[in-house]
Formats: C-alpha cells, sequence, structure tokens
C-alpha cells in the first residue's frame, strides 16, 4: 500500500468556506492567481450548465460574494441555462484567461481583468475558429496554446503576444487535449487520443510530437514541473487514478501516488515551489486529507481538513502565507461539494 | 477613477484650434438642440427598441459584435426620436465597441449606462480603460505621401488592447486621421515615433516625427514662419559726433519668413519685417523742456526699420533656438533734451541708418496645427552702426514648422 511509504506527520487546519449564491452546484476547480489575491473557481450543477466565479481573498476569508462570471450575451436577468464558463487560467500579469459558451453556442476563449472589464472574447473567429478549449499560458504569459476544433480534428494552436498571429502548432488526426509549455516557453506537453484511449506526447517546437507515454489505460492533462511530467494516469483501471511522473527527455515513469481522487478538470496541482504536488484521496478512509507529496518520491505530508471527499486542491503563497484552496463536501451525504480556504504557512 | 456619471473627458484636452472648433460647434448643436421641441417615443419606437434589444444580445450571444454595433446606432436613433435607451441597452453597445476596437465609443456608452444606473460593472470596466488607454490625436504632414501602420514595440496582450491597434490602423493605414484611445506604450508609424501614456493626450503628425525620431532617412522639409511682438529698443549714447545722447522706446517688431529643416535637429531661417519704435523726445533719459528753450512742436522719438535676419535653428524638445546676423535699413528721429551750447532751440535730427548685427530667439511651443506651432518668443539682439549700438528686446508670438510630430 502506497500510503504505508508515507514519511509524512499529520497537520490539521481549519478550512474557511467560501460560499456563493445564485448557482447550485459543485464547486470544482479552484484556481489561485499568481499573486494570491482571487480564487478563480466552477460550479457545476451536473445537469444543464457550468458557472464560473471569482472572489477576492484577503487573509484566508472572501471579501465580498463571490461574483458570477457572465460572458456577453448572456445576462444575470435572463436564464443562463446551458451556458458553460470553465478551465481557469491565470496569466502571470493578472488576467484571467478561461473557456466559456453560451447555450447552445460555440465554446471559446474568453479574456477578463479582476476587477475591471466584463469577460471578451481572446481570439476572434477571424483569427482562429471553431470550438476552442484548453487555454494555458506560457511562463512568461507572451504565449497562450489551445485546442481548436477549426478542422474538425481537434488541433493544438498557439497565439502569441509579440506577432498578434495564431499558428498551428502540428496537426494530426487523432484529437489532442490539455496542452502545456514546459519551463523553457516553446515545449508542449499534451495527450493525444488514440485507439480508444489517451497517450501523452511531446512537442519541442517544430515539427512533430513525440510520444512521451503510453500503455493501458489513459494518460492525461500532463503538466511540466522542471525536467519532470506529472500526469494522472488510469493504467491500473477505469475506478483506479494514479498520480504519475516521467522525464520529460523519456524514461520510466513513477507513481507518485494512487487512488487519487480526480479532478474534474484541471492538471496536477503543484506547490509554490514546484516541489511537490497536491492531491485529494478516493479512499473513504482518507478523503479528508489534502496529500503533498515530493516529486522525488522522498515524502508526502497530510493535512487534515476535517471534511469529507477533498479534491481540487490549489496552492499559492502570498505575503509570507501559504494558501491552500480545496473543494470538499461538509459531511457524508451533503449535496454539493463546497469550495474552502485555508492557512497551510509552515505546514 | 473617473466616475461614470461625470462626463468629464477621459483626460484634459489641450486646447487646440481644432478641439477649440469641436467644442464650439459641440457648443452650438448643444444650444440649437435647446430650441428644439421635445420628442415623445410612441409604441411602435419602443416595439422596434425591444426587438433591437434582443437581437443585440442574440448577436452578442454568438460574439457578432458588428450586429451588436448595427443594432446601437439604431438605438441612437430611436433615442433622438425620445425612446429612453436603458442600461442593457448602452453595456452591449458598449461591448460592441470594446470588440470592434473602438475603445473611445466604448468609453462613451459607459459613461452613458452609468447615468442611467450607476453599477460597479461600469466604473470597473471605466477605470480598467483609464489605467490602459490614452488618447491619441493622429494626423499625416505633409511629408507622409502613404497612410501606414501604428506598430506597437510590445504588443498587447488584452484582446481589447490589441483590437483598438487594429481599429486606428483602419484610417491610418488609409492615410486617415484617427482621434481615439490606443493602449498605453511605445509607437512607431514608419520613421515617427511616439509614446501613448494612459489617462494622458498626445498629438502626433506623421512624417514631420522624422526629427523625433531621428531617422536616418531624414528629409529636409520647410515652412513659413509668422512673428509678431512687443519690443523695446535702445539707441546708446552716441560714440562721437554732433548728435549726443541715447533714447529709445516701445514698438512693434514684425516678420515673415521661411525656415528649412536640414537635419532632424538644425534647420536654417531667413526673415524679413519691420522693426519700430516710438519714444518721447529727449535723449539720455531726460525729456525736453520746450518752455525754457524754443524749437519746434513737440515730437517724439522714433525709428522705422525695416530689417532681414538670416539665422541657423536647432530644436530641443518644445524649445527652438536660432541665432544669426541680422541687418536693418530704415530711418530715425530723435529729439535732443537740450540744444546745443550757443543755441536756443530744438530740434529734431533726423538721419538714415544702416545698421549690422546679431539676433537670436527662443521659442517654446505653446500648441499644433498639423505641422505647425504657435509658440511663445524671447528674442533679442543688438545692432551697430558708425556711431552707436542699438539692443532690443522682444517677447513674440510665432506661428512656425513644428518639425516634431512625435513628441
Amino acid at each position: 500500500m502506497w500510503l504505508a511509504t508515507v514519511l509524512s506527520m499529520v497537520t490539521s487546519a481549519h478550512a474557511v468556506e467560501i460560499s456563493w449564491t445564485g448557482s447550485a452546484g459543485h464547486a470544482a476547480n479552484p484556481q489561485w492567481s499568481p499573486d494570491g489575491t482571487w480564487l478563480a473557481f466552477e460550479v457545476n450543477n451536473n445537469a444543464d450548465k457550468v458557472d464560473m466565479f471569482l472572489v477576492k481573498i484577503n487573509s484566508g476569508n472572501a471579501s465580498g460574494v463571490p461574483q458570477k462570471i457572465v460572458i456577453p450575451g448572456s445576462s444575470s436577468s435572463f436564464s443562463s441555462g446551458g451556458s458553460y464558463a470553465a478551465n481557469p487560467n491565470w496569466h502571470p500579469k493578472g488576467p484571467l484567461i478561461f473557456e466559456a459558451a453560451n447555450a447552445g453556442g460555440t465554446t471559446r476563449l474568453y479574456y477578463l481583468m479582476p476587477g475591471g472589464s466584463s469577460p471578451a472574447e481572446y481570439l476572434s473567429t477571424a483569427q482562429v475558429g471553431g470550438g476552442l478549449a484548453w487555454p494555458s499560458l506560457s511562463p512568461d504569459g507572451t504565449k497562450l496554446v489551445f485546442t481548436s476544433g477549426a478542422t474538425g480534428l481537434g488541433d493544438i494552436y498557439q497565439f502569441a503576444q509579440a506577432t498578434n498571429k495564431v499558428t498551428p502548432a502540428m496537426s494530426s488526426k487523432e484529437p489532442e487535449n490539455a496542452p502545456r509549455y514546459c519551463s523553457d516557453g516553446t515545449t508542449l506537453v499534451f495527450s493525444r487520443k488514440s485507439h480508444g484511449t489517451e497517450d501523452l506526447f511531446v512537442w519541442r517546437g517544430s515539427g512533430d510530437a513525440t510520444p512521451l507515454r503510453g500503455g493501458n489505460g489513459d494518460q492525461t492533462r500532463p503538466i511540466c514541473i522542471g525536467d519532470r511530467v506529472v500526469y494522472y494516469t488510469n493504467e491500473r483501471g477505469d475506478d483506479h487514478w494514479d498520480l504519475a511522473v516521467v522525464p520529460l527527455a523519456g524514461g520510466e515513469r513513477t507513481i507518485l501516488a494512487k487512488d487519487i481522487r480526480l479532478p474534474l478538470r484541471s492538471a496536477p496541482a503543484v506547490n509554490p515551489e514546484g516541489t511537490a504536488v497536491l492531491y485529494g484521496s478516493s479512499a473513504p478512509s482518507t478523503d479528508n486529507f489534502v496529500f503533498v507529496t515530493n516529486l522525488d518520491g522522498s515524502g508526502t505530508r497530510k493535512i487534515n481538513t476535517g471534511l469529507t471527499a477533498v479534491g481540487d486542491p490549489d496552492m499559492v503563497s502570498a505575503n509570507g502565507r501559504t494558501w491552500l484552496s480545496f473543494t470538499a463536501l461538509p459531511a457524508s451525504g451533503a449535496d454539493w461539494r463546497q469550495l474552502h480556504v485555508v492557512d497551510v504557512t509552515g505546514q | 477613477m473617473i466616475s461614470p456619471r461625470c462626463s468629464v473627458p477621459l483626460v484634459s484636452l489641450r486646447t487646440t484650434p481644432r478641439r477649440l472648433a469641436t467644442v464650439l460647434l459641440g457648443m452650438t448643436l448643444i444650444a440649437a438642440s435647446a430650441w428644439s421641441p421635445v420628442a415623445h417615443a410612441g409604441e411602435a419606437e419602443k416595439a422596434e427598441h425591444l426587438q433591437l434589444y434582443e437581437e443585440m444580445r442574440k448577436y452578442a450571444a454568438r460574439n457578432a459584435w458588428a450586429g451588436v454595433e448595427s443594432n446601437y446606432k439604431r438605438l441612437l436613433i430611436l433615442a433622438e426620436k425620445g425612446e429612453v435607451l436603458t442600461y442593457e441597452d448602452h453595456r452591449l453597445g458598449a461591448e460592441a465597441a470594446r470588440a470592434l476596437g473602438n475603445m473611445g465609443a466604448c468609453r462613451e456608452r459607459l459613461i452613458n449606462a452609468g447615468k442611467v444606473k450607476p453599477s460597479d460593472e461600469v466604473k470597473g470596466f471605466l477605470a480598467d480603460i483609464d489605467a490602459s488607454f490614452g488618447e491619441v490625436d493622429i494626423r499625416f504632414g505633409r511629408t507622409a505621401k502613404e497612410g501606414a501602420a501604428a506598430v506597437p514595440v510590445m504588443p498587447p496582450f488584452a484582446p481589447e488592447q490589441r483590437q483598438a491597434i487594429t481599429f486606428a490602423n483602419t484610417r491610418l493605414s488609409a492615410r486617415e486621421p484617427f482621434e481615439g484611445l490606443l493602449p498605453a506604450g511605445d509607437y512607431a508609424i514608419g520613421e515617427t515615433t511616439f509614446a501613448v501614456v494612459a489617462g494622458k493626450a498626445v498629438e502626433v503628425t506623421v512624417g514631420e516625427a522624422a526629427v523625433a525620431s531621428g531617422g536616418g532617412d531624414f528629409k529636409a522639409s520647410g515652412g513659413v514662419r509668422v512673428a509678431i511682438g512687443a519690443s523695446l529698443t535702445s539707441a546708446g549714447a552716441a560714440d562721437s559726433g554732433p548728435v549726443a545722447g541715447g533714447f529709445g522706446g516701445p514698438g512693434i517688431r514684425a516678420g515673415v519668413g521661411y525656415e528649412l529643416a536640414v537635419s532632424p535637429v538644425l534647420g536654417v531661417l531667413g526673415q524679413v519685417g519691420y522693426h519700430g519704435f516710438t519714444g518721447s523726445a529727449g535723449t539720455d533719459g531726460e525729456e525736453v523742456n520746450f518752455e525754457q528753450f524754443s524749437g519746434t512742436a513737440p515730437t517724439q522719438n522714433q525709428l522705422r526699420l525695416g530689417y532681414a535676419w538670416l539665422a541657423g535653428t536647432a530644436r530641443f524638445s518644445g524649445l527652438k533656438v536660432g541665432v544669426g546676423p541680422l541687418m536693418g535699413v530704415g530711418s530715425a528721429q530723435v529729439t535732443p533734451s537740450s540744444p546745443g551750447p550757443g543755441a536756443y532751440s530744438v530740434v529734431p535730427l533726423t538721419a538714415s541708418v544702416t545698421l549690422f548685427g546679431v539676433g537670436g530667439s527662443v521659442d517654446y511651443g505653446l500648441v499644433k496645427f498639423g505641422s505647425y506651432q504657435l509658440a511663445l518668443g524671447v528674442e533679442g539682439g543688438a545692432m551697430l552702426d558708425a556711431e552707436r549700438m542699438w539692443p532690443w528686446g522682444e517677447l513674440a508670438l510665432t506661428l512656425e514648422p513644428s518639425f516634431a510630430g512625435g513628441k
């Protein structure tokens, strides 16, 4: 049992629940702004819509009521059933990029400056057509990678701020998903659907992508951390999601954690130092913890939240404090997952 | 941050004739509207309003902003008939203008939305614009024969900022002037470089700005210079001869010339004009005592001079400095304060004068008119003839080529 190898101490933390109004559903995919000032999260009613909210966080507490992000054409005074706003990605200088669609519309990428103007479509259909998804920014924020269904094949495209142009990264007959930049701002890791499962690939700025990791089941939502790639895999079967790491240059994969609670949409979360990954457990006996496992396998810390079915963790350091956000059920059998924030400085 | 209920402009506009004319036109229209009969919208207008708004929402949901813009303009026509536009009308209009890159219109519509219903949404939107955009007035100078796009040194990330540049470039590429908002940052239009500062205004004359940019492909260009001012002139005491005593007085100095920029910084100027003064009769600061001395009727000291000035000029930021040789030809009249020894009467003495000397000027540009500027300047110099020195100083207003489009 992998938990037997845990070297950690267990800490307990009291989390603050962030409440919102106007949308009933599961809180999901909370993402901190780089300065720890804002928290974007989704609310999914598992039926006909996914909303996105934005809340300002001050010393671990919500500074006001979370504001629902309304894209143009949607209005809070009209029903927004069927609308979709998800996958928040923070630019290092403050703006938020996310994917969204009005009811029955095409998913496009949107831009929002928190506290400023309302969302605006980020790339026009003249620049790139089709449904756009999986936005992700380069570390310096000057490039944006995403997928487009313009050709019907789900290809990866890049937008470069310097040229104000969108260009295809590469094309294949299989759909690509979840592209992410590595630290050089050029290399991309992503998953590609092939023969019913997803495999990992690397694209190094030109030419064709090269396989990074295949095997049983899906290998998905990779994220570059230094010279390593962390990803989710269900190679042990559909009901068992594990967290694995593989060298960016290729090689054997190492399982970091087994039976994790697979986040709805996000890539693996990383601590602010970039040395460990965060996750929740799908095992009922340990689903009250947020686990922090070192990438080199040297140990795992556990943060006891006192809640149930903990998942979707994200962490940020701001003003000398370290803040953890996650979603959880307040008790077994509760209707909706709630959003929580806790100070884990020193833990 | 500017309140959405406030209709003040984004920045305090520098008063240029172009803007003054706009303000006067606006005031005239406002005054005219005050006498217009009040319009009242009927049921037909209300129904059309509702239809247009619903269409706008549908267009917006598809990011079809040209359709939203078109409908908003039709709403404005309804508003002229008395139909009252709503917050949502103006907000959608603002979003359409933003998506199309017309940030000036976007800001104006947001202010109108704020007048209908003050909201944090509008305040945040306006604050975002004011913190990111600056006002520009871009024109093409005579040397700019073709249109050219404004190229940002670092293209912005935000979509409305990128679109605002595209919007401006549709005009500039066709060599049409553009007045509106551009994202803060450094730009180049051909050889002309300029900076846009958030919340501030900048005027740019494309082509003339080769001076400012210091580009290597400089082409000489010139323009007429007209100067007029109030002067003080002194004729110093004669070194020798029968006419002793100094005299002088206030007068007018005016000239017209041509200035040629021969490099991004340097130029040459040729100017001719009139230089004169009128002063009280007398010399060396003493007035004539006509009760003590008999003579002609009291008269005044005078100088009537035509001058020619050739100067080299140099431009430094908003200052233009010129210096060079000066020649004057004309006549002078002076009535001594006392007759000479043994004489019992004073009479005015007149003489033709030919003067040579040096003149200089320092002008500070106040406002620009295309490739010209109105400048306030200080001029001065000194001329000599065989008997005396003629120093003078002048406070002048000058209309002259600015040779600087991008400051």
